[in-house]
């Protein structure tokens, strides 16, 4: 199969015959699909090279395209927490004073994600993480863990000295 | 949760659309318009002046039901990429997540991945909103994207 037998209007899921052919382009629709829960792995520490998608998934983000992109968001981010909610919006829609008592360490994480050299898939991976996950500190007190530390998590994995490849 | 229940979790559907990525992205990016090609025939009406510009803002949807959820955008670039949590009025997140993601084929043709991933929803939410969950198929998935493409196809 190769990308002029892609059925525009077919349904993907894992497990479909699709996934299992070695089909690039298959792979970039199946890797951003999944892409909140590749990240999720990838940030837990999984490594890109166990399987083809998470490979697909760690390619598409360290991108400096994406990773710039990224840094936006939580630039816009920053901007949101400062403003006062909208009246149209009844719930609290951020943590605003977490958000913005972390700034310093948000404002490292941006520089970082928008750095030129090559960095390691996990750290991108958490910086996502840390806006997809509906447990994450910036929108809910659910979460185990403050937002200052798995910011640092995600500041130290985004450190360009760190090794792109593990070792065998 | 296993790896293939999570994957059982994450539904998707993709078409190509023979518009540009920003037709397309104003319809997905401008709440009040999403009620015009909802495949799940769920969503109601929302306000406009919502339209989405970056991730921390949150819109207002009133489902056909009369509910009301407050949806925080949670990733975002313009007219390329777009997901959201909704949550119910006053609280966090729900937990489920969809997302819009547009890739240009060239200047007048793109191709649209709509994705419903509902990894996040806890196990001990309220049945109604599992139940909802499950019964969510790629085919209304699909009939967003046909839908969104007849829009954006005719604009």
């Amino acid at each position: 199969m190769n990308d002029a037998d892609f059925s525009p209007t077919r349904a993907l899921t894992l497990g479909d015959p699709l996934a299992i052919e070695p089909v690039r382009r298959t792979d970039r629709i199946l890797a951003r699909a999944h892409g909140a829960s590749l990240d999720q792995q990838l940030a837990a520490g999984r490594l890109p090279e166990s399987t083809r998608l998470l490979a697909a998934r760690a390619q598409q983000i360290v991108s400096l395209p994406r990773r710039t992109s990224l840094a936006g968001n939580w630039d816009h981010l920053l901007r949101v927490a400062r403003q006062a909610p909208s009246p149209r919006v009844r719930a609290v829609p951020l943590r605003s004073a977490t958000i913005l008592a972390a700034e310093p360490a948000i404002r490292e994480l941006m520089e970082r994600l928008a750095t030129p050299l090559p960095v390691g898939a996990r750290g991108v991976a958490m910086a996502g993480v840390l806006l997809t996950e509906p447990t994450s500190p910036v929108y809910s007190r659910r979460g185990p863990r403050s937002l200052a530390d798995r910011l640092q998590d995600a500041i130290i994995a985004l450190d360009p000295a760190q090794p792109l490849m593990h070792a065998a | 949760m296993t790896t293939q229940e999570a994957q059982a979790r994450i539904l998707s559907a993709s078409r190509e659309i023979n518009a540009d990525a920003g037709t397309i992205f104003e319809l997905i990016a401008d709440p009040a318009v999403q009620p015009s090609w909802d495949g799940n025939d769920n969503l109601g009406e929302a306000a406009p002046g919502q339209r989405v510009h970056g991730v921390g803002e949150v819109f207002v949807m009133t489902l056909g039901s009369g509910s009301v959820r407050d949806n925080r955008v949670v990733e975002f670039t313009e007219g390329a990429l777009i997901a959201w949590l909704p949550g119910d009025v006053g609280q966090e997140p729900a937990g489920h997540l969809w997302r819009w993601e547009l890739e240009p084929v060239n200047e007048t043709r793109t191709l649209v991945t709509h994705t419903y991933d509902w990894t996040g929803l806890p196990d001990d939410a309220p049945e109604p909103r599992l139940v909802r969950a499950r019964s969510t198929t790629t085919e209304m998935l699909q009939a967003s994207l046909d839908r969104l493409a007849e829009l954006a196809e005719g604009s």
